[in-house]
């Protein structure tokens, strides 16, 4: 991982229950599992943390910088390159297993709830796009 | 400063907006003090005071609020003006958009929320600082179609979290000590249940949204409002009741209060020892089945999330606080709901 990263808006937000994670995209819609290997990673990576923060383990440093691009093509996380990282960052990082994210839509309905997505392209808000 | 004194106009925009705010808030206490009718209504375990020249709004409020009997108290301070009306200046929005996520996150670490509902002109703003919130509406009937149910949503959860709590979207009901959340969308079971064990005597804080506090596991009453479309009603059994009248609601539903089913039966407080997702099956017997957390927290959290703009970390968070520290089973409906209710109470007097 050769640059931090911070979490990628304020919509993003996380919760972990033992172990697992569940982060929220209250933009998207979206809503991703991370297993306990992803959520240790997550924990790293959105601490700012950065290659030489997480020990000396190549396979871990592989491991958790493809984890974090993954994360970034999904948009929960962007560099933070120049900027303090605001958490405590990981010293040394090991965990079991690969690190998995699952991605999932069924609740975008539900979540997305936003004025902004419902008017016209051209003419901007308030205008609601044609029915 | 944006505001125009001689036309009483004030426009907010994204650019300094917590100034602008802050202006809008020089004029509450002069239309605050101009507003000649009042109530007194309770919110989870402290009180608001509601001023407004609105008899039709405050007349909405007495429906679905728990007047408080909590005199001396010092609580909120809620205001439902007119926008442009009285002491309230005429608010316009000058930025190209509302973006409420934008907004939120701009305010978030100020002493101000607001939302904005566009098509209406429904502007509610609050101020952490000194507990006042203010409902401007662009006319007497310019609210949503949806807030009889919940009036003054939002400005109840911004001031119920300033104390650690937070307004969820759950039904609940007491049994033997021990209390239930009911989680879920549209058509779980979820209003259906509540209603259920209400009409057999069993206490609740309410049903649709209720305030929690995740530190004490307890939820508290803020709406005593229940709804109810028609095949419901006759699957209650409640045809016929003086609690139906001849109207329905936005969603088609009847809509009418606890206290018009169950005498009695709205409690102070309760414990919070579990959460239950209801599942509708057609099968004849209710069964419970253990949930992870997480399930729970994607049933609990979403709907509430996107219904109370403006502070949806602290809902999400307060959702996550709870669920670790209760079980969470699946409510697998049966079909009677006095069958239903006999196996919640058996469950609850065996949790």
């Amino acid at each position: 991982m050769n640059n931090c990263f911070k979490i990628g808006s304020p919509d993003v937000v996380f919760e972990e229950f033992g172990g697992e994670m569940v982060v929220l995209n209250l933009a998207s819609g979206q809503y991703f599992g991370l297993n306990p290997a992803g959520a240790a990673c997550w924990h790293a990576i959105v601490s700012g943390a950065s290659i030489a923060d997480v020990g000396d383990r190549p396979d871990i440093r592989t491991t958790l910088s493809v984890f974090a691009q993954r994360l970034q093509e999904l948009g929960l996380v962007v560099p933070a390159d120049g900027e303090t990282p605001t958490g405590q960052p990981t010293t040394v990082l090991d965990f079991q297993g690969t690190p998995s994210v699952e991605v999932f839509n069924d609740l975008a309905d539900l979540i997305v709830a936003d004025p902004i997505h419902d008017v016209d392209v051209g003419a901007g808000w308030p205008v609601k796009p044609a029915a | 400063m944006p505001v125009d004194s001689s036309a009483r106009v004030l426009a907010l925009a994204e650019d300094r907006l917590e100034e602008r705010l802050a202006a809008l808030f020089r004029h509450f206490d002069a239309t605050w003090g101009a507003a000649p009718l009042q109530r007194s209504c309770r919110l989870a375990d402290s009180r608001v005071e509601i001023r407004s020249g609105l008899q039709n709004y405050l007349d909405l409020c007495d429906l679905a609020l728990l007047s408080a009997d909590l005199p001396g108290a010092e609580g909120g301070r809620f205001l439902v003006s007119c926008s442009g009306s009285d002491a309230c200046p005429e608010l316009r929005w000058s930025s190209p958009f509302f973006r409420e996520r934008e907004i939120e996150s701009a305010l978030r670490d100020t002493r101000y929320r607001l939302h904005f509902h566009a098509d209406l002109g429904f502007w509610q703003a609050y101020d952490r600082e000194s507990g006042r919130g203010w409902q401007i509406m662009r006319d007497k009937s310019g609210f949503p179609a949806w807030d009889p149910g919940s009036p003054l949503r939002n400005l109840m959860h911004w001031h119920l979290s300033e104390t650690g709590g937070s307004l969820i979207h759950a039904g609940t009901l007491l049994h033997a000590g021990r209390g239930a959340l009911f989680a879920g969308g549209g058509g779980a079971g979820k209003s259906g249940t509540v209603i259920a064990g209400i009409l057999q005597g069993l206490r609740t804080v309410g049903d649709d949204y209720v305030g929690v506090k995740p530190a004490s596991l307890r939820a508290y009453p803020v709406f005593k409002t229940l709804k109810q479309d028609e095949q419901g009603v006759a699957r209650l059994g409640l045809q016929g009741h003086r609690a139906i009248g001849a109207e329905r609601n936005w969603q088609n539903k009847y809509q009418f209060s606890v206290d018009q089913i169950g005498h009695g039966v709205l409690a102070d407080s309760i414990p919070i020892d579990v959460v239950l997702l209801p599942r509708v099956t057609g099968h004849a017997s209710t069964r419970f089945e253990p949930v992870s957390a997480i399930e729970a927290f994607l049933a609990l959290a979403p709907s509430g999330v996107s219904q109370i703009p403006g502070d949806r970390t602290v809902q999400a968070r307060a959702a996550a606080t709870l669920l670790r520290q209760v079980p969470s089973y699946c409510l697998w409906l049966g079909t009677k709901p006095s069958e239903i209710v006999a196996a919640l109470c058996e469950f609850l007097e065996n949790l």
